[in-house]
């Protein structure tokens, strides 16, 4: 289970930083989005996972079972919602960027 | 007494400060107040500095826990130079006021304050880590003194040569004062005598002697490093007098003052004194005999009398270092000081005099005839600089040599013969100083120079008063030296030049015969070089360095947010690589393990997010590629499910729903989404980077995940959740409760993009206006 959380992270943070090291607006947004669900699942993989885990709700499920980390899900929790919050940005920034210049991708270095 | 240590290094940078303030004049005469009060402040401690040999110490903490201080100590090496530099940092200020005039910027004399002070610091500190945050300092001021004069070439690359020299040497003496710190276990110079026998017994000692001892070299011009001296006589006269005499090349003796007690028994510690204080010697002193700029002269000359200072600390044995002072230290660092100061003084003002320092056409022209008194000043200086009878710098010059006679070492012959050999050189450039400047066969033209009435009398009486002492000191050497200098030392006969005919007055006089030979020759075949000086091969490296380092930030610092990016991925993927090698790669041993029913309801959401990252990549359709990055988010909100998340998994869904109608909705207004636009092998490198830190971050969740933690805090906050904040739901109350300033913070984050959105959009509603 651990190991298939951390694949797919792994491959989430890939892809996003993959888009987001094009020049274009549209591929680095939607890679941020991508590396930002990457980075939480992450987290939530490295906090592990008990075997045969409850949910962090008190006075539910099994008694004696262990329950799952609730400190990684609320950073996650934070997380989520402060990366919609800079993905708007982003997104307005974008669409600011292309009314003024008529361009959606940044300068770059030359290729070298 | 604490109280006076620690004023006479606060006075003169808050001397400094206030100079900025204040308009040219004022602050020019707030910087002769300054000297003036550190040395009211210190000449009343000289006698139990000096003559009783009482020690100060003023121990200040600073960061305790790492064995730092910043603690002070006054004695009496210490309160030599604080009154060395007071003294004619005082003469100094006043002539600058008279030399500069107008031009003297308050931020000149702040500089020029903040200069004193570093040095005055150096000299009281002792703490090793204060040393050399106040040797660093003097680096920098001395550079922006020496600079003064942006706009001519010759004072920006001296103040570059300076600065990188002196800079790469303090890097050097850093390098050795941490290494003898752990040494030690103390940075304090006041208890490394006491543990001097640890510090021997130490492997790495050699290692702190050699890099402090190349910072001190560097810092007082000796030979490798001589070479930036001379260049930073592009200063200002009385900038290069004080550079040259009392304060920044001292600062270099200074501190192998304050070594030999520590590293005296090391028996590297002598020869490297003895071979690198002679070399130097002979090659200033041959470079000052080939000048022709009067001030050049002078520099090198600073140059070979910064050897014999150092070699004189290699001669004695340690048993005769007392206090970090030798026989005849005193008095040599003390007469170079004094001529030197007032021989830079009085060429600035044979310049304005005469309206030129170069010795080409000076010797052509018989300046006493009109200008008799300065000639007379520069006259004695020459004297006492050629090591002549009946000045101080004659007892100077016989210390050394008897020093080098008694002393018991291989080669001491050659030693000897080096002496010689310098000193005549020394006898030839004070000629040349003195006869060739002023004894030309005919008379000087009028119309060069200043006519006398725009010349200020300071220009004169400054060195005259510096000057004083070598004249004392000549006709009674065993007052100024046994009852002042270094009391309680005997000083014996023979220091009077008509009492004795031994060994040593046989040296001297022929010192002086082969000095005025070869003066002689100088004068019948010294041509004026054609070619005024060539390239050094310091300034190609540096230049070669300055290039390397530009291309590098080229490189480095492209511009374009994706080699930003890729840098950081690369770095990214190679720390997590360093940190799974250096710990221990997991073992399964003790992992958890949970392989439970939730991986038979894992592999579809894991297979959602899989393809959804990977054709989000792949597809160029903006609007499929929005939607298989909306697939992976919604696998993911599945995938918490197994992780037992419920609030993330209803956050998630909710979030990504946004955001998706988010992008459809607004990338509909940008352009379409063309073909990637990097070049193959960009992509190439580009997936290579990202797949490379993937991985290293896959790895790094895995090692993690498979290793409970310790103590892990969330299980705290389970135990508290209900009796401290009477909640079920542990993870609300983590963000409302236990971390509740995470969650402000997160608030906060979002307020301001959303603020940031709408001043975006409104800036276009405005564009828009204005458009209609």
């Amino acid at each position: 289970m651990i190991a298939l959380a951390a694949i797919l992270a792994g491959i989430l943070v890939a892809c996003g930083l993959y888009l987001m090291l094009s020049r274009n607006l549209q591929r680095m947004v939607i890679g941020f989005l991508l590396l930002s669900n990457g980075v939480n699942l992450l987290v939530l993989t490295a906090a592990g996972l008990p075997a045969r885990a409850a949910p962090p709700l008190l006075g539910e499920g099994a008694s004696g079972s262990p329950f799952a980390d609730p400190l990684a899900q609320a950073f996650i929790l934070t997380a989520i919602v402060i990366g919609l919050g800079m993905a708007a940005f982003l997104v307005a920034l974008s669409t600011r960027l292309h009314e003024a210049s008529g361009r959606d991708d940044v300068e770059g270095d030359d290729e070298t | 007494m604490h109280t006076i240590l620690i004023a006479i290094v606060a006075i003169p940078f808050v001397g400094a400060a206030a100079a900025l303030v204040l308009s040219s004049r004022w602050a020019g005469r707030l910087a002769l107040l300054v000297p003036a009060l550190v040395l009211a402040l210190s000449v009343p401690r000289w006698p139990a500095a000096a003559g009783r040999g009482e020690t100060v110490l003023v121990p200040i903490a600073w960061f305790p826990s790492a064995g730092m201080t910043a603690s002070l100590r006054l004695d009496h090496l210490g309160a030599f130079f604080v009154l060395l530099v007071a003294g004619v940092g005082l003469g100094i200020v006043q002539y600058s006021r008279a030399y500069l005039g107008r031009n003297a910027t308050p931020r000149f004399w702040a500089v020029l304050l903040a200069f004193m002070g570093a040095m005055l610091a150096i000299v009281l500190s002792d703490s090793l880590l204060l040393l050399f945050v106040f040797w660093e300092l003097t680096t920098l001021a001395s550079f922006l003194l020496i600079g003064m004069d942006g706009a001519a070439p010759e004072a920006r690359s001296g103040a570059i040569r300076a600065f990188l020299v002196t800079g790469a040497g303090g890097l050097s003496l850093l390098a050795g004062i941490l290494v003898l710190g752990q040494i030690a276990g103390t940075y304090d110079l006041s208890s490394m005598p006491a543990r001097a026998e640890r510090i021997m017994a130490s492997p790495a000692r050699d290692v702190a002697l050699l890099l402090m001892l190349v910072g001190a070299f560097t810092k007082s011009a000796q030979f490798p490093f001589h070479f930036w001296l001379p260049g930073a006589m592009a200063a200002p006269a009385p900038v290069s007098a004080f550079l040259h005499s009392a304060t920044m090349v001292k600062a270099g003796i200074f501190l192998v003052g304050r070594l030999s007690p520590i590293f005296g028994a090391s028996p590297a510690f002598q020869p490297i004194l003895l071979t690198v204080g002679l070399t130097t010697f002979l090659v200033g002193g041959w470079n000052a005999v080939r000048a022709w700029d009067l001030k050049k002269l002078l520099a090198h000359s600073t140059v070979a009398n910064l050897g014999v200072l150092t070699a004189l600390y290699g001669i004695y044995p340690p048993a005769d270092v007392h206090g970090g002072i030798v026989r005849g230290e005193l008095l040599a660092i003390t007469s170079h000081a004094l001529y030197k100061s007032a021989l830079f003084l009085l060429v600035g003002w044979m310049e304005k005099a005469s309206g030129t320092r170069d010795l080409s056409i000076l010797k052509e022209e018989r300046w006493f005839r009109r200008e008799p008194i300065g000639g007379v000043l520069i006259g004695i200086g020459a004297l006492t600089m050629g090591g002549f009878p009946f000045v101080l710098g004659f007892m100077s010059k016989e210390v050394f040599l008897q020093a080098l006679l008694d002393a018991r070492f291989p080669g001491a012959v050659a030693a000897v013969a080096a002496a010689v050999l310098g000193g005549a050189m020394a006898v030839v450039y004070a000629l040349k100083l003195f006869v060739s400047t002023f004894w030309g066969p005919e008379l000087p033209p009028d119309w060069r120079g200043y006519p006398r009435s725009e010349i200020s009398r300071w220009l004169l009486v400054v060195p005259a008063i510096l000057l004083l002492p070598h004249v004392i000191g000549g006709i009674a050497p065993g007052w100024l030296l046994g009852s002042v200098l270094e009391p309680g030392t005997d000083w014996p006969a023979w220091f009077a030049v008509w009492h004795h005919l031994d060994r040593i007055f046989l040296l001297s006089v022929s010192t002086l015969g082969i000095g005025i030979a070869g003066y002689l020759l100088w004068r019948r075949y010294a041509r004026v070089p054609a070619q005024a000086e060539t390239e050094l091969a310091f300034d190609r490296l540096a230049s070669t360095l300055l290039g390397a380092s530009s291309a590098f930030s080229r490189a480095a610092q492209a511009g374009g947010h994706s080699r930003y990016l890729a840098v950081m991925l690369l770095f990214g993927a190679a720390a997590s690589a360093a940190a799974l090698c250096e710990g221990s790669f997991p073992r399964l041993r003790g992992a958890q393990t949970s392989w439970s029913v939730d991986l038979l309801a894992a592999p579809l959401p894991a297979a959602i997010i899989a393809a959804g990252a990977v054709l989000a990549v792949l597809v160029q359709d903006r609007v499929s590629k929005i939607i298989f990055m909306a697939a992976a988010g919604y696998g993911l909100a599945v995938f918490y499910v197994l992780f037992r998340a419920p609030d993330l998994v209803l956050t998630q869904i909710l979030v990504e729903t946004v955001s998706l109608i988010l992008l459809l909705l607004v990338f509909q207004r940008l352009p379409r989404l063309g073909p990637d636009e990097r070049s193959r092998g960009r992509r190439v490198a580009h997936g290579f980077f990202a797949a490379a830190l993937g991985l290293g971050m896959a790895v790094l969740a895995w090692a993690s995940g498979i290793h409970p933690a310790g103590h892990p805090a969330g299980a705290e906050q389970l135990a508290l959740s209900l009796p401290e904040a009477k909640g079920r739901n542990v993870v609300n109350v983590i963000l409302v409760d236990f971390r509740g300033a995470d969650t402000l913070g997160e608030i906060t984050v979002l307020a301001v993009a959303a603020i940031g959105v709408v001043a975006l959009r409104a800036k276009r509603a405005r564009a828009r206006a204005e458009e209609a």
